[in-house]
């Protein structure tokens, strides 16, 4: 039995891993799959105040008041900046981190670092029309995602705090050196996971690596494959 | 199976409600254990300007966002604060509401009405002292008679509570009204007791199911066992 912490990527929440939690709580597992302040459920809660920072003590908060030690801790996309931080926080309480289709920062970069300077304008152009501080959901075809299964991933009409894409990650302990493991969306065509993580992690035997053929948002795609994923990491 | 949401009380976290909840998961049952904005593990998110509404808001968000229906609705302390409000809201969505040695508010009250004048501004004063007017600092755990044993340990996992959450009086439709069934528990294990009044209220009313424990305010680490036993019974 290990403990699993999900964490959610960017516009999403929690719900989004609804399927993948109840499938390893179905073999035994423990499964936290918190919401990070100012998105999915919480996002009543969304301030100009919140960036990466705020997020990663979401994560750092639950494993302290829970107690939690031995964590497998999986981040999907916008995730990875997040459990980055978390492991280089809290590192003798992670036995592995699971990047799922996601960010994997060098100490120092923030997300827009990670999307270069032509995406991060366009960012920055979409946030000055929502008030300079959050940055409108692209369009559901952005992600490839199914139409009938847009209502679970969450995406729609949300908002990520902007500062959680600015604020650059600074480790105090450098590249995570522990376990880790990388699970691909194989269909995600032209993606950064894709082409810029995937071979690199794939062709290094210190990463595990997974290659599941679906698009980006393999917890509410390929909820059952992805479970058996995770649950092999344990 | 049945659906859990279980809401924590003030100064504390749902962490307190974890191993209630791995139990009941254990038994075939979903449950939702949600953390109040300012508390627990997101007390780094403490401000000013977290109220009632804002906690109502954090457990709605919760029932939208993974569409829950047909879930038992369960407020501890000041939970029950939270749960009355998100009752109101999603009534034709809760099957039972259980209130646990909670606040039973009606419409236009807030928690500060039932801790009463003396309460009220003894919480201020502390919060005015050493929460920066806006915290209001946690009781010593021995008035609610939490087992010694592991009362330090609790106590040094509370935090201010926003005083916002205290203040703000509920604003309440009736709507709750339509619930088809609601249960309080009462610990009897310390004294004096504020929620003793609501259990007055309720215990001949043939609208409510009572239950009886023999122990202190926080009756998941006092009696753990008997507290898996009643949720567990209402499924």
């Amino acid at each position: 039995m290990a403990t699993f912490v999900l964490v959610h990527g960017a516009w999403a929440g929690g719900a989004a891993w609804a399927e993948v939690a109840d499938g390893l709580r179905a073999r035994g597992h423990r499964v936290f799959a918190p919401t990070l302040t100012g998105i999915g459920e919480r996002r009543h809660l969304l301030s100009g105040t919140i960036n990466l920072s705020t997020h990663v003590q979401d994560i750092v908060g639950l494993i302290d008041s829970e107690g939690l030690s031995d964590v497998i801790l999986a981040g999907h996309s916008y995730g990875g900046m997040v459990v980055t931080g978390v492991a280089d926080r809290v590192p003798h309480r992670i036995r592995k981190l699971a990047y799922v289709d996601a960010i994997v920062p060098e100490n120092g970069q923030s997300m827009l670092d990670v999307f270069g300077p032509e995406r991060a304008v366009r960012i920055m152009a979409d946030a000055a029309a929502n008030g300079g501080t959050a940055i409108p959901c692209p369009s559901p075809s952005y992600f490839r995602l199914p139409p009938e299964l847009e209502a679970q991933a969450g995406y729609a009409g949300t908002f990520q705090p902007l500062a959680t894409f600015v604020e650059r990650l600074r480790l105090r302990n450098g590249p995570w050196a522990g376990p880790r493991a990388y699970i691909v969306a194989g269909t995600y065509a032209g993606s950064i996971f894709l082409t810029r993580f995937w071979p690199r992690f794939s062709a290094d035997p210190s990463w595990q690596c997974f290659e599941i053929p679906c698009s980006h948002t393999i917890q509410v795609e390929a909820p059952e494959r992805l479970t058996e994923v995770l649950a092999e990491l344990a | 199976m049945a659906t859990y949401v279980i809401v924590h009380g003030a100064w504390g976290g749902s962490a307190g409600w974890t191993p209630t909840a791995e139990r009941l998961r254990a038994a075939g049952h979903a449950v939702y254990t949600p953390t109040l904005t300012g508390l627990g593990q997101r007390k780094h998110l403490f401000s000013g300007a977290i109220n009632l509404s804002t906690h109502v808001q954090d457990v709605a968000g919760v029932i939208e966002s993974e569409n829950l229906r047909d879930f038992v609705l369960v407020g501890h302390s000041y939970g029950g604060m939270v749960i009355t409000g998100v009752a109101d809201r999603f009534a034709d969505r809760i099957r039972q509401l259980v209130y646990l040695d909670a606040f039973l508010p009606d419409d236009g009250t807030s928690a500060f009405d039932f801790i009463g004048r003396e309460g009220t501004l003894h919480n201020i004063a502390g919060a005015g002292a050493h929460g920066g007017g806006v915290g209001v600092p946690p009781p010593d755990l021995s008035v609610f008679n939490v087992p010694s044993a592991q009362r330090a340990l609790m106590q040094s996992t509370l935090s201010p509570q926003p005083i916002g959450t205290l203040i703000e009086k509920l604003k309440l439709t009736g709507a709750a009204d339509r619930i088809p069934k609601r249960l309080y528990v009462w610990c009897s294990g310390y004294s004096p007791s504020i929620f003793t009044k609501a259990y007055e209220r309720v215990k001949n009313d043939p609208k409510w199911q009572t239950e009886v424990m023999a122990c202190g305010h926080v009756m998941m680490v006092d009696m753990p066992d008997r507290t898996f036993e009643i949720l567990a019974g209402v499924a």
